[in-house]
């Protein structure tokens, strides 16, 4: 992937910039909303980092600016601000995907790689995702596992398709509560691992392999490996 | 503080807006009480004058009918006064005494034919001539002079009677009275009426600056006869309790948070330690990370719930609110909890009415749903039965989370609102003990209740949403 990060605090870019280099990815780091608005113009990026508290202009401006100028370039805005308003209005912006301070690296990265995948807007989605030997057919909401149908309820089906869309790729908890429930709430009991250990019963439980892994304090990766 | 001298206090009154107002009401009612006076007093002698006229134009009609009848001579007799036609100045005593008419008849050389030749009024009605008398001095009379036979004058004047005379000089002295004994009269009464609310504001604004300062505990002495100021008194004096209770609150909430952030932080920093003593053990160092993150996590959603908790309780995000149907939400919600409820071996028996709309944040609605269901999930025992319940009326929603227990001491249902309250004094239990606190302000800020029930055993909380359609909201 190629980033751009736009972030005033060196010891936040830091730690970003380390995480992209140790998983190998290229980062451009711009200090400034101004200079971080003239560097997405020029330069073809799968998914910009922005910062919302900058010096001299807000990042929610910024990102407004940069998509009336017709921007498509996913974004994911950073923010220490937390509250039950900045991520409506982070939002509202333009930014695709919105994460508090702080957070751990796995969560930043596993929400880039689901901003880049996304990137193919125009394409029309595939009305089949195909993992191992594991169906799911999007139009008739069809899942099969070795020619074997799965019965999922409709909550545990958008789980699945979710992890497939994202083969090999971490999926984290939180990613999940925005995704697949959509409040804005913070559940405190382990409301994700149960739904998520429902649904193993039943794609992995009857099978010979694991189609879906836990990765431990951070989420999960669906893959056919 | 010294009291000031009394001549300072005489000197604040009279300078208070009370005095002032007093003053002006006393002058305004002396000046209304004048002028009614004076009108009807204006009104009654216009009557009086009107009668007066009627005599002169009957009494000129008499004589018109007698001068048609039989001859301007016979008036002329008639008109004799001690079988002398033209009168003598005496002759007008016995006139003044008996309210007499004094009558003259000319001829068209201005000569008198009979009665008082010195009566010589315009012509027309005149209401106040005063007749020339060597004696009698001016006396007023009411004249008229008209023509009458074929080029004579008749003058009729009537002594305007005593009372009246006397009506008006009345009214005169009275006025005089009003203005130099009642205008001080009133101006005293106004010193001392205003003086009294003076000092009872006085005391309420001394209580307050002593607030202001110091003494938070000072309030505002009540008298007994529980007038105005003394709802006054006793609202600002129930204010003042709030805001005691409030502050005292608020200083507990600011200790038990130093306490909630000092736990984690504590471990972590404990955590931290071990792993510079366990540097050599990757092992050991990763185990130790992925704790201190745990409570490092634990500590951010203890601050994310105050944060919350401080915004909704400020009213944030009341201008977004939209419609939307709280059934749907509770029904979704349920379905989510329910593994977890049959996980922890307890049973969630959902009973959602179709379509309940309320006018609210939507977000913030599953915030209070989870919470009442994760409160439940926590707090409720093994085997326990949970209930949702969502039912609407006219006056609105009505969201009941319970169980059947173990439930909390009736006494004490309303505590499960406070902030960092947990019943179970170990404190062995999961939870900031925020989540209930944010169920109330969540539903405070939707203009609704949160009540909770001790069901001895079992915790019954329920919440009331507004009817949307309600015009006062």
């Amino acid at each position: 992937m190629k980033l751009l990060l736009v972030e005033d605090n060196q010891e936040t870019a830091d730690f970003i910039a380390r995480g992209i280099a140790e998983a190998g990815d290229t980062l451009h780091h711009a200090l400034s909303a101004e200079e971080g608005m003239i560097q997405a113009g020029s330069g073809e990026f799968d998914v910009i980092i922005f910062d919302r508290m900058l010096p001299k202009m807000d990042g929610t401006d910024a990102i407004q600016v940069l998509r009336k100028a017709g921007l498509e370039t996913p974004i994911l805005m950073l923010t220490a601000l937390s509250g039950i308003d900045h991520r409506v209005s982070g939002l509202e912006a333009g930014a695709d995907d919105y994460l508090e301070k702080p957070f751990a690296f796995a969560e930043l990265y596993a929400r880039l790689k689901a901003l880049a995948r996304r990137r193919p807007l125009a394409q029309e989605a595939p009305t089949q995702l195909v993992v191992g030997d594991l169906v799911l057919e999007r139009t008739t909401q069809k899942v099969e596992r070795a020619g074997q149908k799965l019965d999922l309820l409709p909550r545990e089906y958008r789980i699945l398709e979710f992890l497939m869309q994202n083969e090999g790729q971490l999926v984290t908890r939180t990613m999940l509560l925005d995704r697949i429930w959509g409040y804005n709430f913070d559940p405190k009991t382990s409301l994700v691992q149960t739904h998520l250990s429902r649904l193993r019963a039943k794609v992995d439980k009857p099978f010979d392999s694991e189609l879906i892994v836990t990765v431990r304090g951070s989420g999960y990766v669906l893959s056919a490996s | 503080m010294s009291s000031p001298p009394v001549d300072r206090k005489v000197n604040s009154v009279l300078s208070s807006s009370v005095f002032r107002r007093a003053v002006l009401a006393a002058i305004v009612s002396l000046a209304v009480l004048l002028s009614l006076a004076w009108l009807i007093h204006a009104v009654a002698r216009e009557s009086e004058f009107d009668l007066l006229r009627a005599e002169l134009s009957e009494a000129r009609d008499d004589a018109e009918t007698l001068v048609q009848d039989e001859g301007i001579e016979a008036l002329a007799n008639a008109l004799a006064h001690d079988d002398r036609r033209v009168w003598e100045p005496d002759d007008l005593y016995f006139m003044v005494e008996e309210e007499e008419r004094v009558v003259r008849l000319l001829n068209a050389n201005d000569e008198t034919l009979a009665g008082y030749p010195d009566i010589d009024p315009p012509g027309g009605i005149i209401d106040w001539y005063f007749l020339e008398h060597p004696e009698l001095g001016d006396e007023p009379l009411i004249v008229s002079r008209e023509a009458i036979g074929d080029d004579h004058e008749l003058v009729i004047g009537r002594f305007i009677p005593g009372r009246l005379l006397y009506n008006d000089e009345v009214m005169w002295l009275g006025t005089l009275f009003l203005v130099l004994a009642l205008g001080p009269i009133a101006l005293i009464s106004a010193f001392f009426t205003s003086r009294s609310v003076y000092r009872r504001l006085d005391t309420i604004a001394n209580t307050t600056s002593a607030i202001g300062f110091e003494r938070i505990d000072a309030r505002i002495p009540l008298s007994k006869s529980n007038d105005e100021f003394d709802r006054l008194a006793s609202g600002v004096n129930d204010m003042l309790d709030r805001i005691a209770a409030l502050t005292r609150n608020l200083e507990g909430v600011t200790v038990d948070v130093a306490h909630d952030l000092k736990t984690p932080i504590s471990n972590i920093a404990g955590r931290l330690q071990l792993i510079e003593r366990d540097a050599g053990n990757p092992q050991a160092v990763e185990e130790h990370a992925s704790v201190a993150n745990e409570h490092i996590g634990s500590l951010l959603r203890t601050l994310d719930a105050l944060l919350r908790l401080g915004q909704i309780e400020a009213g944030a995000r009341r201008e977004a609110f939209e419609r939307f149907d709280l059934a749907e939400l509770s029904n979704d919600l349920a379905e989510s909890f329910a593994p977890l409820f049959e996980e922890s071996d307890k049973t969630l028996d959902v009973r959602v009415s179709p379509e309940v709309t309320v006018l609210g944040d939507r977000n913030l609605a599953a915030q209070l749903i989870t919470n009442l269901l994760e409160n439940a999930l926590e707090h409720a025992r093994d085997g326990a039965k949970v209930w949702l319940e969502l039912t609407s009326d006219r006056k609105g929603a009505r969201l009941v989370v319970g169980d059947d227990g173990p439930g909390i001491p009736v006494g004490r249902a309303q505590e499960i609102f406070d902030r960092f309250a947990r019943l179970d004094p170990a404190r062995t239990k999961a939870g900031n003990g925020l989540g209930l606190s944010l169920v109330k302000s969540i539903a405070t800020l939707h203009g609704g209740t949160a009540k909770a029930i001790a069901t001895e055993p079992g915790l019954v909380v329920a919440v009331s949403f507004p009817n949307p359609e309600d015009p006062k909201e």
